[in-house]
Order: structure tokens, then sequence, then C-alpha cells
């Protein structure tokens, strides 16, 4: 005796022109519990259901945990939250060295003071006679010339 | 104190006004200028100088000379340097001039 579905073929045509039929016919040597399989010996069929079996945790080899594979773990995740954290780890620690050093020789940093970038190298619009002017100046300049600032155009009169 | 003017303009006018009598030098031509930044402009004998709301400049003598905040640690400071310039170009030129006419 040959079963049959009691309602068509889901895989249509595909599985054969009997949209009624059961394993091509054969249900002692093969089954189709869901009749999405057009062939039993269709490579295609076998391989969807070892991976099927694969999705299922049928395989148990862990994922390799190197750091090459860190995304089989979910790693990418891991590492951005390293590298955030690293990078925040690294910018307190430099903050607070600066607040430090601001805290223990705060005239360093004042105007004057050695460690006021300002006064190496400035550029921007100051104050020359009766007139704004944009200009480069700073410290850095009086290594070249004597006057350590370079008036590069006149903007107007003061206000 | 000029109203107008900020503390550092008055300070430093007057402490420059000093040290000139001292070496018996007079501020000449000096005027007020500028309305949102006023501006003290005035001359030491041929050197012309500004004294701004919180810096200064002198121009004079082959000098050109801008003093600005970032320079010095405070106001004090920079008033000092720039009367300092003021003094050394025109107690200098006062030298000379006393040189040639004693020549």
């Amino acid at each position: 005796m040959t079963r049959s579905y009691t309602q068509q073929d889901p895989i249509g045509i595909a599985g054969g022109l009997n949209l009624y039929g059961f394993a091509n016919g054969d249900p002692v040597n093969f089954s189709d519990p869901f009749g999405l399989c057009p062939d039993e010996e269709d490579p295609d069929c076998e391989d969807e259901e070892e991976e099927g079996e694969q999705e299922q945790g049928v395989d148990e080899t862990p994922p390799d945990a190197s750091a090459a594979n860190w995304a089989a773990w979910g790693g990418p995740a891991r590492i951005v939250v390293g590298e955030i954290a690293g990078e925040t780890t690294k910018a307190v620690v430099i903050a607070g060295v600066v607040a430090g050093t601001q805290a223990a020789a705060p005239s360093a940093f004042a105007r004057g003071g050695w460690a006021n970038s300002n006064q190496w190298l400035r550029i921007g619009v100051g104050r020359h006679g009766g007139n704004k002017v944009f200009r480069i100046a700073g410290r850095v300049l009086g290594l070249f010339k004597k006057n350590p600032h370079i008036n590069l155009w006149k903007i107007g009169p003061l206000p | 104190m000029t109203p107008g003017l900020t503390e550092f303009q008055t300070a430093t006018e007057s402490l420059l006004r000093q040290r000139l009598d001292a070496h018996g030098l007079v501020m000449s031509n000096r005027e007020v200028s500028g309305t949102a930044e006023p501006f003290i402009v005035a001359s030491v004998r041929d050197v012309k100088i500004w004294i701004y709301v919180d810096e200064a400049c002198v121009i004079g003598r082959g000098v050109d000379r801008v003093f600005e905040v970032w320079d010095y640690e405070s106001p004090t400071e920079l008033g000092e340097a720039f009367i300092k310039q003021v003094l050394d170009l025109s107690v200098e030129e006062s030298g000379t001039m006393e040189h040639r006419e004693g020549g």
C-alpha cells in the first residue's frame, strides 16, 4: 500500500506532477514528512538537512576562541567595547596627567606660561596701530625674525 | 580714570607718564579713539604708542612691536614690557639728540 498526502504537496510540481505523492512513492526507503524535498537523492536536499542539523546544535565543537575567530563568538561587540574601554582609559589617564600637571604648575598653562601653546604660535585677529589685522604670531617666529609678529593683512580700523 | 578706558589702560598710561617724567620726557598728541574698543594713542617724541583695552603697541625708530596678552602672565607684566620698550626708544632718542646738541 502506497501512502499519500491528504493535501497537495507544499513544494508544488517541483516534487513531481503528482501533487499528492509521498517520497517518490517509496515510503519504505525514503521519508519526507514536510513534503519539501523533491528528490531524496538530490545532493542539494541532503545538504539542506545537514545544515539544518548543524543549526540545531548537533555540531558541538566550540568555535575557536582565538582573536581571529572573535566573530564566531559574537566577538565584534566585545572588541568594540574593549576598544572603547581602552581608549576611554587612555583618555582618562591623559586627562589626569594634564589635570595633575595643571594643578602642580598652573602658571605653566596660563598666559605667558611655557605650556601655553598660544604663546608659541597663534594665528588670528590682532591689533596693530589703529587697525585690526589678521596675523601669525608667537615665539616660534621669534626664532627666525626679530619681530615675532607677521601681519598678513589689514582688516580695518579698530571699532 | 577716564570713562570708557579699562583699568589696564589707565594704570599703564599713568605709570608710563611717571617713568617718562623721570627722564624729562612727556607724552604728546594723546587722544582716545574707538568706540567699541576705546584705545589711547599718543606720541613720545617720534615714537607712536597705542594702549588697547588689554594690549599695547609701539611703532617708531625702526621698531614695530605688539604686546599681546598671550605672551605675558599678567597685565602688569605686559604693561611693564611696553613701558620699557617705550623708554628704551625714547630715552635713546633723547640721548642721541642731547649728544647732537652737545656736539
